[in-house]
């Protein structure tokens, strides 16, 4: 074997450059497909150990409308084994919260009575202050979510408007509530004294509401537990249950979007990195094919020529996805800390990534690259010692290129067509066709990479623009009225509304409705059940913005609109008709249109106020936000600065804009850094790619280029003659991967964001941006052959056609 | 399709030699773009252990291919090569690899040394893959490399040499598994008279130490040195020379013999 050794190693240190660049591809290639196994792997598992950690509830029953007793409801689940029921806890609602006098916007929280700690079920974390059982009397212990995104921390004030004033409270710690303190969460829980809770909370209109979590021993029983509880009540459970996928969900869409398209990347990567890898052991083969020739007629089989290439290979493959992997657990770490930051308990692992799953991706490539070097290393199989000595090539290759150059080529190429640098440029490129084919596909590519990155962040960051078809309304502004003592709905109607500046509102308010699933035959189950978010309007949805992928918005009493995720799981498409039981009763609807929303994952529905108020007259008071737009050329922010300074003790204002933003800018954060990562590291790949082929090529032609020289051209025309060449197959490249980019990787968002409620990624066009991006590639391609052509310009003539 | 086997068979025999190689109708036929070209045309050879055989012909006559089949290094049409008996043209890729390794050694027209290797590491080369231990391969390739006078170029690679001193690490590598016959292209081709003089020399040498020789030539003063020499016309075996064994002063002799072996006529 020592001859294999002798002649691997010879490769290695012989031909640096080329092994370089293999060496950098590899290592890219499993850098990406790494990160995204590690960003995965790694966001389940933290997500997974604090939730074991804290006793993670797998569902939350929200007792809010009366229809069951909370204390029957609690006892029944107390007494089932298997299961552990946290106490059961009173809160209020409350949707305004300032820290050192700047109001956080879009804030839906739930004031709690706090039981005696620790909790059975979602245990608290402590991230700041001290472990007590309680926290004390005029102090608040606050979330993660809230404090990490709006910069408190304990000692710090803060302040709560209620119907009855303003609440002040000192936070004493901040906390991981693990199922309320998910990325792009707007709802999180207020831990408050049981003295402060009677104090404040019981005086506020309407009454209390009751929350109990339930963890099982084994998730998988709860639907059994659940025939049993509903056979208990006699009745369908009519009140909300927060589910554990919901619960769990948002802490893993960003990593699971962006891990989706890094391993999407990261195979076409590899699939590139193949390509290159056998494009480089063919070329080696075919330029050493007399040095192979040779070895073999001193009697050194074909196998072990083989065996060498192999071993070369595998060894770069090793070598190079070490580095890869390092990195990789700095990139997936910092990924998985940015979207898990508010599970950073400062002592739970974060910056223990080593991903087990990550090694043995690493494993994978090199068996990949193993595999690939034993199929393309087969070529040195066939060559012929005195074929190679002879030609250099074999006879059938010899005897084709005898065959000479195709007419049309040759017409094309014609020196009198074009400039002669860049006939010269592409005839290289064009003598070149594998190399060629290959500079086109990793420019389309990359290009598709680019353009794909560009739009979704662009789409991302600027999603004010299509935040009706995330599922929000896109109004201009929304007014709360926080203080129903001191303005109602009347006066906000005669005081604002009634301002010429506006142009249409509407009123809305929400409700927890069930919705009956119809079993398949044969199903152990007879019916099964699921519980949606309804938003109610008292007004026009159609003119606040809201819309539909199908059908239209209701209108009248007995008309929905579904999201898709509900849509999907009843079977329903606009035009059939629904039951649903909104507070206890049961209504039949029509369904008029299906919409996506972001939020809740679809699992929601549309329905008018008329719709409840056959039931319950008085539910317009329970309607305390109004959305509204203004006429054109009025000023958002300067009309909600207005209304806040005339009345911002009695009535929250945001824009809508200040809203999405609240909500998105952390998505933003999140998506930046792996796309931008993932757009540079194809944008170096199509340099080095690029270096590499022109390098090899240019090695090949050192003759012409000495001829070129010898008769009178400078090296500084010959190398623009090449670069030429690569611009223009790198630009059809491009051109090829603009449509790739726009049309072809957006329905992988689709897929993936689909379980999410959003079946059609609203997507936002920027031509000028798109066409930014589209030059990067084609000047790292020209960049490339650029500085591989370096060496014509250092060698004489004579060195160049010795060579 | 060409019809190759009508050509004219030569059959030449020295019934008090042992017969190294014997080749029976040997035909190689290759392709050029959609054209066919029969290079070996039926021929009929022997060679003799311990002789030192020259192939001589003009350029395009076939004697280089002669020289691939004769030593396994390219594929028959048709017809039969046998080395010592056997039909090296039967055999399987390892039979094929451990004859080249073992049996022969080859000297190419271009030289074609492996550019990456040293002149250490080519000649010591077909030992490793001989499945020799290390060391004694490395003392091997050394001393052949100072017999060869290049024993202290041995750690430059072949672009830091002359081509009369790659030619002679050539040789070394073609020598150092002990073949039976070294098979030699063209030695003198690439190199100037001096340098190829000193190469003849070796191989006359080698010859009179009892090593088979065939070598391929269109040079005169270079075929002087054969024992028989076989003149190669057309892809056929154009007629035979007996010449004996070489001594210096012979030179002059032996090239008016060729010339008019070749030609008919007197020099």
């Amino acid at each position: 074997m020592y001859e294999v050794w002798k002649l691997c190693w010879t490769n290695l240190k012989h031909k640096k450059v080329q092994n370089s660049f293999i060496a950098i591809i590899i290592m890219l290639a499993a850098l990406l497909l790494s990160t995204a196994v590690s960003v995965l792997n790694n966001t389940n598992r933290m997500y997974e150990s604090m939730h074991d950690q804290s006793r993670g509830a797998h569902q939350i029953l929200q007792l809010e409308n009366g229809i069951h007793d909370p204390v029957q409801v609690h006892t029944w689940w107390e007494e089932q084994s298997g299961v552990t029921v946290s106490d059961l806890m009173r809160y209020r609602y409350l949707s305004s919260m300032s820290h050192a006098g700047e109001e956080i916007l879009n804030v839906d929280l739930f004031m709690m009575d706090a039981p005696e700690g620790p909790f059975p079920v979602d245990r608290l974390q402590f991230v700041e202050g001290e472990e007590q059982s309680t926290p004390e009397a005029g102090t608040a212990w606050i979330p993660t979510s809230l404090a990490y995104s709006n910069d408190i921390h304990v000692g710090d004030s803060v302040e709560f408007k209620t119907d009855e004033g303003v609440i002040r409270l000192k936070v004493a710690a901040v906390v991981v509530d693990i199922s309320y303190c998910s990325p792009f969460a707007t709802s999180g829980r207020i831990w408050l004294n049981h003295e402060d809770y009677t104090k404040h909370m019981t005086l506020l209109p309407g009454e209390d509401k009751y929350m109990t979590g339930l963890r099982f021993e084994d998730y998988s029983q709860q639907r059994a537990y659940w025939e049993r509880f509903e056979q208990y009540l006699g009745t369908p459970y009519l009140e909300s249950v927060k589910d554990f996928e919901s619960l769990s969900s948002y802490y893993m869409i960003a990593n699971q979007v962006i891990s989706f398209v890094m391993i999407f990347l990261a195979v076409v990567m590899i699939c590139v990195a193949l390509y290159t890898l056998g494009f480089t052991i063919a070329d080696a083969i075919l330029s050493n094919y007399r040095t192979i020739g040779i070895i073999k007629s001193v009697g050194l089989s074909s196998r072990k020529v083989i065996m060498a290439y192999v071993a070369q290979y595998t060894f770069l493959a090793l070598v190079s996805v070490i580095p890869g992997m390092l990195v990789s657990n700095i990139l997936s770490g910092t990924i998985v800390a940015g979207s898990m930051a508010y599970l950073n308990t400062g002592s739970s692992g974060m910056n223990d990534l080593l991903s087990v799953a990550g090694v043995w991706t690493s494993v994978g490539v090199v068996a990949v690259i193993f595999l690939s070097a034993l199929l393309f290393a087969n070529k040195a199989r066939h060559v012929e010692p005195a074929q190679a000595v002879r030609y250099g090539m074999s006879e059938k290759e010899y005897s084709h290129q005898s065959g000479g150059t195709g007419t049309w080529k040759r017409k094309l190429l014609q020196l009198d067509t074009l400039p002669t640098s860049m006939i010269i440029g592409l005839r290289s490129v064009t003598k070149n066709i594998r190399g060629s084919l290959l500079i086109v596909l990793i420019s389309t590519l990359s290009t598709a990479v680019l353009v794909f990155g560009f739009l979704f962040v662009y789409s991302i960051a600027s999603i004010h623009g299509t935040i009706a078809k995330w599922g929000y309304d896109s109004a201009d502004l929304s007014i709360r009225i926080d203080n129903p003592a001191k303005m109602t709905f009347a006066q906000l109607q005669e005081e604002v509304l009634s301002d010429p500046r506006v142009k249409n509102y509407s009123r809305y308010g929400d409700a927890n409705a069930v919705v009956p699933i119809p079993m398949k035959d044969g199903a152990a189950v007879k019916q099964d059940t699921m519980g949606i978010l309804l938003t109610v309007a008292d007004g026009n949805y159609d003119q606040i913005g809201y819309e539909n992928v199908d059908g239209r918005n209701p209108v009248s009493a007995n008309e929905i609109s579904v999201g898709v995720n509900v849509a999907r799981t009843l079977g329903i498409q606009a035009g059939d008709t629904m039951d649903i039981y909104i507070e206890g009763v049961k209504h039949t609807l029509t369904v008029t249109g299906i919409y996506q929303a972001i939020a809740n994952m679809s699992n929601t529905g549309r329905i008018t106020a008329d719709v409840i108020k056959t039931s319950n007259p008085d539910y317009g008071s329970a309607m305390n936000t109004t959305f509204m737009n203004l006429n054109e050329g009025t000023s958002t922010d300067s009309f909600v600065k207005e209304l806040q300074e005339r009345y911002g003790s009695v009535l929250g204002i945001a824009s809508q804009a200040s809203l999405v933003d609240e909500v998105f800018s952390q998505a933003v954060k999140i998506i930046v850094l792996p796309v931008s990562v993932m757009a540079l590291l194809f944008i170096v790949i199509t340099f080095v790619i690029i270096y590499s082929i022109c390098r090899i090529n240019m090695k090949k032609e050192s003759r012409t280029y000495g001829i070129y020289k010898s008769i009178g051209m400078t090296s500084r025309q010959i190398r623009l003659s090449e670069t030429t060449g690569i611009l223009v197959v790198s630009g059809i490249g491009a051109l090829v991967g603009i449509p790739l980019g726009l049309l072809g990787l957006p329905p992988l968002l689709n897929v993936i964001l689909s379980d999410y409620g959003i079946v059609k990624v609203p997507l936002i066009m920027n031509g000028g941006g798109i066409a930014s991006m589209i030059p990067l590639s084609v000047i790292a391609a020209g960049l490339g052959c650029w500085a591989a052509s370096k060496s014509i310009q250092s060698a004489s003539p004579r060195v160049l056609v010795v060579d | 399709m060409i019809d190759f086997r009508r050509r004219p068979c030569v059959i030449t025999h020295n019934p008090r030699k042992e017969v190294l190689i014997k080749t029976v109708d040997l035909c190689k036929v290759y392709s050029s773009g959609h054209e066919q070209f029969l290079a070996a045309k039926s021929i009929n050879l022997e060679v003799y252990q311990g002789d030192f055989t020259v192939i001589m012909g003009s350029s395009g006559s076939g004697k280089s291919t002669l020289l691939y089949l004769l030593s396994g290094l390219d594929g028959i049409t048709s017809g039969e090569v046998m080395f010592k008996g056997e039909r090296i043209d039967a055999y399987t890729e390892k039979e094929l690899t451990d004859f080249r390794s073992n049996k022969i050694g080859y000297v190419y027209q271009s030289i074609n040394l492996v550019p990456d290797f040293t002149l250490l590491e080519n000649v010591a080369f077909p030992g490793y893959v001989a499945g020799r231990s290390k060391s004694e391969v490395n003392e091997q390739a050394l001393s052949l490399l100072h017999q060869m006078g290049i024993g202290a170029q041995a750690g430059r690679l072949p672009s830091q040499v002359s081509g009369g001193q790659q030619q002679r690490a050539a040789i070394a590598r073609a020598l150092i598994n002990s073949p039976e016959v070294i098979f030699v292209d063209e030695p003198t081709g690439a190199l100037s008279q001096e340098q190829g003089a000193v190469i003849l020399d070796l191989l006359t040498e080698m010859n009179q130490n009892n090593q088979s020789i065939v070598m391929v030539t269109h040079d005169i003063q270079a075929a002087c040195r054969a024992d028989r020499l076989s003149v190669v016309k057309d892809g056929t075996i154009d007629g035979i020379l007996e010449l004996g064994k070489y001594a210096p002063d012979q030179l002059k002799a032996r090239e008016n013999q060729i010339f008019m072996f070749m030609s008919g006529e007197e020099r």
